[in-house]
């Protein structure tokens, strides 16, 4: 192979966009006519549904071509990092409400449109906690094509042999501490809930149930020096150290998702993604089923979705933008929720994806949209999501007093949100 | 003698339950590939974990070739393992070869630059090694895969031992009959180190073989892609088809094992030319 001479970095930039283009048009230049736009997904699972949505835009759009990129998760943000950096990003790509404000912060992503002039974007139509978690700095950079919240998933069989009665809207955090006790059969290996250290499926849902907070609504501040906090990770703690839960460890070797499908775990909260999954074991879809979580002094779920952003390195800014916006669009919706693996974002069409396990009453997941709350974030998130899996395990461990391991946390974490000031 | 041969016999059943156990802990996992290749979702994440499936889910290996190219993939991974390994055969030994047994000034300096790079994690070399794929326009080709992996200073390392272990005398004889120093390293040095190049061959293509970032990072379009980035993409953010993502690691894994069937005999043979002729 003869090494080309050497190019400057825009020509080598804009030679390594239109590679691609040119294997995936075969040989179709981009001058005749066609454009194509890189699309970067990262979910195995949700390819097949994508497929379809590309192909039906680009039958609306004829001359385009959608060349869809499958990068595995763990690889995902340090592949888009790298290419961002060669000035070789995608069109569009998945984004995740934890990781577009580092991309938007450094300049890489095209604004939608301005946030207050979301609505002639179609923002209407989607949860707004997540329309609002995709705006920055007062520019809307995208718009959740899915979205998750978290539901009580439980075990009627075992509900059944201990003669206690299946939860339901009504439920308060009493409820579920008394049905977890009732439910817990040493003998059997069976426990009532799995107080699992996980964020979005569990702790995080209880801190703010409890009306404490992760991280301030500014920012600025962390949260886990807040007496709500603080006893929301008491409540869950407690169930371990009553028995009502498996130990940390019993939960970090099997997984609590493991342990209900297998009949060991009575309830657990586990997030709307684990449907098919739960779908593709016979003891959940005949004895399984899922409702809203108990309600503490509030209710309160996590939510999270993905959201279609632009790179601003796109050769084609208005077609990549209205590629986005399809891909978060009805059509998609449609097509998504017929696939059954996530909650569209776009509203009314998850009532194909509710279709798709009429066993469960999976319209709980949808009941909780009014007060879910976005998935607790700054531009730097990893760094105080590092602090919580250094101090919480000791906590929940028991290794570690919960009044000092939180104390210990939201200072490292106060810190670094300090940092992530200085450099913003 | 009748207690001696007991005593050899009794020995030699010890070592080879030493070794029947050392097996079994390597095999075992290989075993559990297998089962779980055939269980359903549900089995396989099953606790405590069953051992037999109820009805092998042979569907789960037709499954990996619709969710994967998987021939393309398999010819990439291939590519660019056996062109990383006979380039690092090349310039390994070539640079090998130089550092031990020629004169040059700054030698030794040059050298221990080299093997300060074996200090240096690879991570930290992904964002400069992609911007040098890129000017040369090479992003999104198999050549680009295999650039940054055809030279390394651990391979110069491991074959400068080696030529540094042969005696003086037969360069000097060589030198006397009048070869020059590419025709020494070609006639002379490279047939001597054949158990080093072999070790070398086997590490560079394994290597190779499941290298999973840099691939990732340089391939854009799904035909260019090689097996790893493939079979990690089997794995989601939140769930995972088990068996399938077992079947296609197993499908995966076989062809080496075969090439290691194959070069294992010429690597034992390597080893023991060296030990006739030294």
């Amino acid at each position: 192979m003869p090494i080309p001479r050497r190019r400057t970095v825009l020509g080598a930039a804009a030679a390594a966009l239109a590679a691609p283009a040119l294997a995936a048009c075969g040989g179709e230049g981009a001058g005749g006519g066609s454009k194509t736009l890189r699309y970067t997904l990262w979910d195995q699972n949700q390819y097949p549904a994508m497929i379809k949505a590309a192909k039906e835009f680009e039958s609306q759009n004829p001359g385009v071509h959608i060349s869809l990129e499958l990068v595995p998760y763990g690889q995902y943000w340090t592949k888009l990092q790298t290419a961002a950096i060669g000035g070789t990003a995608p069109d569009v790509a998945w984004m995740s409400t934890l990781t577009f404000q580092l991309f938007a912060a450094y300049d890489q992503l095209l604004p939608l449109s301005t946030a207050a002039n979301a609505a002639s974007i179609g923002a209407a139509n989607y949860p707004p906690a997540l329309v609002e978690a995709y705006a920055w700095k007062g520019q809307q950079y995208g718009l959740p094509k899915d979205y998750d919240t978290i539901g009580l998933w439980y075990n009627k069989q075992l509900f059944d042999k201990a003669g206690v009665r299946y939860p339901d809207a009504t439920w308060t955090w009493s409820d579920l501490r008394d049905a977890a006790r009732k439910l817990t059969d040493k003998k059997a290996g069976v426990h009532g809930f799995a107080a699992e250290m996980s964020n979005q499926s569990c702790y995080y849902d209880f801190i703010y149930q409890n009306d404490g907070f992760v991280i301030s609504p500014d920012r600025k501040r962390s949260g886990y020096d807040n007496p709500r906090t603080v006893e929301a990770i008491t409540f869950l703690i407690d169930m371990i150290k009553d028995g009502s839960s498996p130990s940390m460890a019993e939960i970090v070797d099997s997984g609590s998702a493991s342990l209900f499908q297998s009949g060991k775990l009575a309830m657990t909260y586990q997030g709307s993604w684990m449907t098919p999954q739960f779908a593709a074991v016979p003891l959940l879809k005949k004895y399984g089923d899922v409702t809203v979580m108990a309600k503490g002094r509030k209710r309160a779920t996590i939510t999270n979705g993905l959201g279609n952003c632009v790179f601003r390195t796109t050769r084609n800014p208005e077609l990549a933008k209205k590629f986005a916006l399809f891909m978060s669009g009805k059509r998609t919706g449609e097509i998504q929720a017929e696939a059954g693996v996530v909650i569209p974002g776009y509203r009314g069409t998850e009532k194909a994806w509710l279709a798709t396990n009429k066993q469960w009453q999976l319209q709980s997941f949808i009941d909780e949209v009014p007060y879910a709350v976005p998935f607790p974030h700054s531009i730097n998130s990893t760094a105080w999501q590092d602090d919580e899996q250094t101090y919480l395990p000791q906590a929940w461990a028991g290794y570690d007093d919960i009044g000092d391991a939180t104390r210990k946390l939201a200072d490292a974490m106060n810190l670094d949100l300090r940092r992530e000031a200085r450099t913003a | 003698m009748s207690s001696r041969a007991m005593t050899t016999r009794r020995a030699s059943i010890g070592s080879h339950a030493v070794l029947a156990v050392g097996a079994l802990v390597m095999v075992v996992p290989f075993i559990w590939q297998i089962i779980t290749s055939l269980k359903t979702i549900g089995e396989s994440t099953q606790v405590p974990p069953g051992l037999w499936p109820a009805h092998p889910q042979w569907s789960n290996f037709d499954q990996v070739f619709t969710d994967l190219p998987f021939g393309s993939m398999f010819l990439n991974t291939a590519l660019v393992a056996v062109g990383r390994t006979v380039a690092q055969l090349l310039f390994c030994s070539l640079a090998g070869y130089a550092f031990a047994r020629l004169r040059f000034p700054g030698r030794n300096i040059i050298f221990a630059v080299f093997l300060a790079l074996l200090m240096v994690p690879s991570y930290l070399l992904i964002i400069p090694q992609y911007q040098v794929i890129q000017s040369i326009g090479w992003l999104n080709t198999v050549q680009g895969i295999m650039l940054p992996g055809m030279f390394s200073a651990f391979g110069t390392f491991l074959l400068r031992q080696f030529f540094a272990g042969l005696p003086p005398s037969l360069d000097e004889a060589a030198r006397i009959d009048g070869a020059n120093p590419l025709r020494i390293w070609w006639s002379v040095m490279l047939p001597l180190v054949r158990p080093g190049l072999a070790a070398l061959a086997v590490l560079t293509f394994l290597w190779s073989w499941n290298d999973l970032l840099w691939p990732l990072v340089v391939i854009t379009s799904p035909d260019k892609m090689t097996l790893s980035p493939g079979l990690a993409s089997l794995q989601s953010q939140f769930t995972t088809n088990y068996p399938v993502l077992m079947a296609g690691a197993l499908v995966a894994t076989v062809p080496v094992i075969a090439v290691f069937i194959v070069l294992q005999r010429q690597f034992i043979e390597g080893v023991a030319a060296a030990g006739n002729k030294g």
